[in-house]
């Protein structure tokens, strides 16, 4: 026996024999995961210990050396950069989970009814180009051009501005604010799958409605949100755009730009981005390890029951409902609306001016017509749809694969796939994409340039998020249920496809629709295994930004953020007829 | 021309009033008879992207109709990678790739991966444009010191580096760390111990460091009042489209040649040869400098639209090319220490 958080026991099984045919299933899945995942990593580590690049002749048979790592220590700062970088990844990751959290909570929880209006403006932010994101708060808060700086100067005659965005605080909540969408799509789900039973026995019990939710409620998502925060904190580890935009004025580096400076020469020194990745992939196994051990007992976290209870809706009144409702729309407001208003505003004119009214007689669609008379905005489309569909399809059903096989300890290789499964998070896109194209072009294997191609490398880029989130929602699966379908005779597969599998609707929907989105923005990977017939919407749009004016980039942005509106509307309908709440 | 349709109105217009059967009686027949047992259709890697040259590529396929283009767009690292990796494993995509000094660096002088190819009209070029590697260029870059012209009169506007180093100028200026080919050219032209010492005091006096389109925002829009190194055909785009911006004119510029490398192992040979040819044809050349802003080598085809003075016949245009650059890893471990390092 254990006990839940909320206190309650639940039986737990003895380790179960394996189902007929999982040890298979078990085998195709690592040979997947060996090909995809451990070849791209191994090929990371060796060529971190060479100086000669692995598509070069004699590769294989150089001799083994930690100049790399040396140069890498050579360089003086790397202590300093990476100090920077921890606090970065670690502020932002955190202040986006609480932000995150907070909006999934006033969407699933409260009766504030603001689920559509939080959904759909956390679902834009997600659609909008990461390099945008900084670059449009740039306009908002910049000490010298920032529309609200000049508000407040205009207003209070002050000389110093509100807000300095190119200052490191700045750094940390737009980066916070690019991963709040992440944590927002896993968190809902996670907060979404609670018994309401639970915190009715707390509110027996003497608990107030808040208290109950958050002692006993929050904590049973733990797992989903532990593992977002993971991923969100290794994202940040690795973002670019942020520094990139808001951290070089500052002279503020974090691992990314650094990385930029130390390999912008071509062609790409593969020895020096690999040993900056080892240390990426060290942090992320501790993580992987902390993770495991925040989850190890995973029966403590099996909420959703056969007894379908909805989660219980807190009712906000009086200065709590103020405060929360304020909050929220500040948060949306502030931190995800006006930025998106302010890129709209600067793709309608040639060139930034504050808004006002007479910038009003300047406005333009001179850079939409740009981009739509453009070649191959159409194909880009396809292509992103083709490879984000083909990769959300192998993407679940690998998830699924995984989290089914997290059941069962005595599975040979389980250990193995479940590390593989979670390592690419560590893998830098641009090492993705090079691995990959190193391997088909060395092998004569003739995939590259081809749809295939993109789908295969999304897959290793995405396996972690997807992987990790439907396991989350898996391990909230009651034994309860898996015990009464076997009591009535079901078989294991039959228990997966009938009773499991609908209960991760949620989570297979918010994954399926966060790789669409991506299939969308991924860059690096893309450039370098897309052809001009194949290349994605977010290679188009480079192509479209590297000529062009700030409002030319964002037209792009927006067009990019009009196209992906309209598969975020496809999903909420479809959420909503699924009775998904915080969308 | 107020816009960026307005750029693709005079492309247009330019393109019909060169008149196609002009273009194409320009181009040598042995050439297109030889291009026609191709497919024609060129695999283009340009780090610009498929609209930056539509004009171009448009009237090419008017003077020869069997002409198709694939681009591939990408950030130099990619396209540099994607060409080596096709040449070391024998599957060659690329017919055409279109860069600068450190596409010539890597891919012709340390690889010898560019085909050797003279246009005929290449010879009507002045020998101060004229460049003699395993490349075509038809056109340069230049880079110019601009600044507000509502924050700064022209008297008040710095004419050189040298100015900018003065006291008065601190913190009001910027720097786009994305032009290292500014950089060093400006090693180049003044040696290495005059300009990192210029250099230094540059960086002493505490330039707003930039990347890309943000800062000609500033500029245009008076959070800047001058930026050192502005990229001739983005700065041309912003005057344009109205912005209050002006060119200092300086007695010497640095210039970067446009390199159009034709690699060997093309399956298109005489279709990129073909294509080299009808670069240095007038209407090319004409479309180069008024419909996308470069600056053209043929003699008698005039500047872009606001460069005419600041490219004036006065003016020396100093280039960076593979063989002034200087070590490229050195240049940019420098370049980042003296301004983004601080």
């Amino acid at each position: 026996m254990t006990s839940t958080a909320a206190g309650t026991e639940i039986s737990v099984s003895a380790p179960r024999l394996l189902p007929r045919g999982t040890q298979i299933v078990a085998g195709v899945l690592l040979l997947i995961l060996i090909w995809q995942v451990a070849v791209p990593i191994a090929g990371l580590v060796l060529s971190s210990l060479k100086t000669v690049r692995p598509i070069d002749p004699g590769f294989l048979f150089s001799p083994l050396t930690f100049a790399n790592f040396a140069r890498l220590i050579e360089t003086g700062s790397l202590a300093a950069v990476t100090w920077t970088t921890l606090k970065f990844a670690f502020l932002s990751s955190l202040l986006a989970l609480a932000f995150g959290t907070f909006l999934a909570w006033v969407s699933t929880r409260t009766d504030l009814r603001l689920g559509w209006f939080i959904g759909t403006f956390v679902l834009l932010q997600l659609a909008v180009p990461e390099l945008l994101v900084p670059t449009s708060w740039t306009f908002l808060y910049s000490p010298e051009l920032g529309w609200f700086n000049r508000l407040w100067a205009s207003t209070t005659g002050a000389d110093t501005p509100l807000f300095d965005i190119y200052s490191f605080t700045g750094m940390v909540i737009v980066e916070a604010f690019v991963l709040l969408p992440l944590i927002y799509l896993f968190a809902v789900p996670a907060l979404s799958a609670l018994d309401g039973t639970l915190e009715d026995a707390a509110m027996i019990a003497g608990a107030g409605r808040f208290r109950a939710t958050m002692q006993v409620a929050m904590p049973l998502a733990v797992p989903a949100l532990m593992a977002t925060w993971v991923i969100a904190f290794m994202r940040a580890w690795e973002a670019f755009e942020v520094p990139w935009v808001l951290g070089l004025r500052s002279r503020t580096m974090t691992y990314a730009t650094r990385i930029y400076w130390d390999t912008v020469t071509p062609p790409s020194n593969t020895g020096l981005i690999s040993a900056y990745a080892v240390p990426m992939m060290l942090f992320a196994v501790l993580l992987v390890l902390l993770y495991y051990h925040f989850v190890g007992k995973s029966d403590r976290y099996g909420v959703i029951s056969g007894k379908p209870m909805a989660p219980r809706i807190t009712r906000l009144e009086g200065f709590g409902r103020l405060a929360v409702g304020t909050g929220t729309l500040l948060l949306v407001g502030i931190g995800i609306a006006l930025p998106i208003l302010m890129l709209a505003w600067l793709s309608f004119l040639p060139f930034y001016r504050p808004p006002s009214l007479a910038a009003l007689n300047a406005l333009s669609t001179a850079s939409y017509v740009r981009v739509f008379n453009a070649e191959g905005l159409l194909r880009s489309v396809t292509s992103s749809v083709v490879v984000g569909a083909g990769a959300a399809l192998l993407l679940i059903a690998a998830a699924i694969g995984i989290a089914w096989l997290s059941r069962f300890r005595n599975v040979t290789g389980g250990r193995a796939i479940q590390i593989l499964s979670f390592a690419p998070i560590a893998i830098p896109n641009i090492i993705v994409g090079l691995a990959f194209l190193w391997l088909y072009m060395g092998l004569k294997v003739p995939v590259g340039g081809t749809y295939l191609a993109l789908i295969l490398a999304y897959f290793t880029l995405f396996l972690a998020i997807t992987s990790r989130n439907i396991e989350a929602r898996f391990v909230q699966v009651n034994k309860e249920l898996y015990e009464a379908s076997s009591v009535a005779g079901a078989g294991d597969m039959r228990t997966l496809l009938s009773i499991v599998l609908p209960m991760l609707g949620p989570a297979v929907l918010a994954a399926a629709l966060y790789i669409m989105i991506w299939a969308f923005k991924e860059l690096p990977a893309s450039l370098l295994l897309s052809a001009s017939k194949t290349r994605t919407v977010a290679v188009f749009m480079f192509d479209m930004s590297r000529n062009g004016s700030m409002s030319q980039l964002a037209a792009v942005g927006m067009t990019t953020v009009g196209v992906l509106a309209i598969l975020i509307l496809a999903f909420q309908v479809v959420a909503r007829r699924a009775g998904m709440r915080g969308f | 021309m107020k816009t960026f349709t307005g750029r693709w109105i005079v492309a247009a217009s330019l393109l019909l009033a060169s008149g196609l059967q002009a273009s194409a009686q320009e181009l040598p027949a042995d050439l297109v008879d030889k291009a026609k047992a191709e497919d024609s259709t060129l695999s283009y890697y340009f780090i610009l992207g498929a609209e930056a040259n539509r004009p171009l590529y448009d009237s090419f396929k008017a003077a020869y109709p069997a002409a198709e283009f694939e681009v591939t767009g990408g950030d130099p690292l990619g396209l540099i990678e994607k060409v080596i990796n096709e040449a070391t494993s024998g599957q060659p995509v690329a017919d055409i790739l279109q860069g600068g000094p450190m596409e010539d660096g890597i891919l012709n002088v340390q690889r010898q991966l560019g085909m050797d190819y003279r246009p005929a009209n290449e010879a009507k070029v002045p020998d101060n444009l004229k460049f003699q590697g395993s490349y075509v260029v038809p056109d340069y870059f230049t880079f110019h010191i601009a600044y507000n012209s509502d924050l700064v009169s022209a008297e008040e506007a710095p004419k050189t580096l040298a100015e900018l180093a003065d006291p008065k100028w601190k913190g009001k200026f910027g720097i786009d760390v994305e032009q290292i080919d500014w950089f060093a050219g400006q090693l180049a032209l003044l040696g290495e111990e005059e300009g990192i010492a210029l250099m230094k005091k540059l960086a002493a006096n505490e330039p707003v460091v930039f990347a890309g389109a943000q800062g000609y925002e500033q500029l245009a829009a008076g959070g800047l009042p001058v930026i050192v190194n502005t990229f001739s055909a983005v700065l041309v785009s912003y005057i344009d489209a109205g912005a209050p911006i002006a060119i200092a004119k300086s007695p010497v510029v640095i210039a970067q040649p446009d390199i159009y490398i034709g690699l060997k192992q093309s399956d298109n040979p005489e279709t990129v040869k073909l294509f080299f040819e009808f670069l240095f044809t007038e209407e090319a050349q004409k479309i180069l400098s008024q419909g996308v802003y470069k600056n053209p080598v043929l003699p008698g085809v005039p500047q872009p639209p606001h460069l005419e003075d600041a490219l004036a016949d006065d003016v020396e245009r100093f280039f960076v090319t593979s063989e002034n650059w200087g070590n490229f890893d050195e240049r940019i471990k420098l370049f980042q220490s003296l301004f983004v390092q601080g």
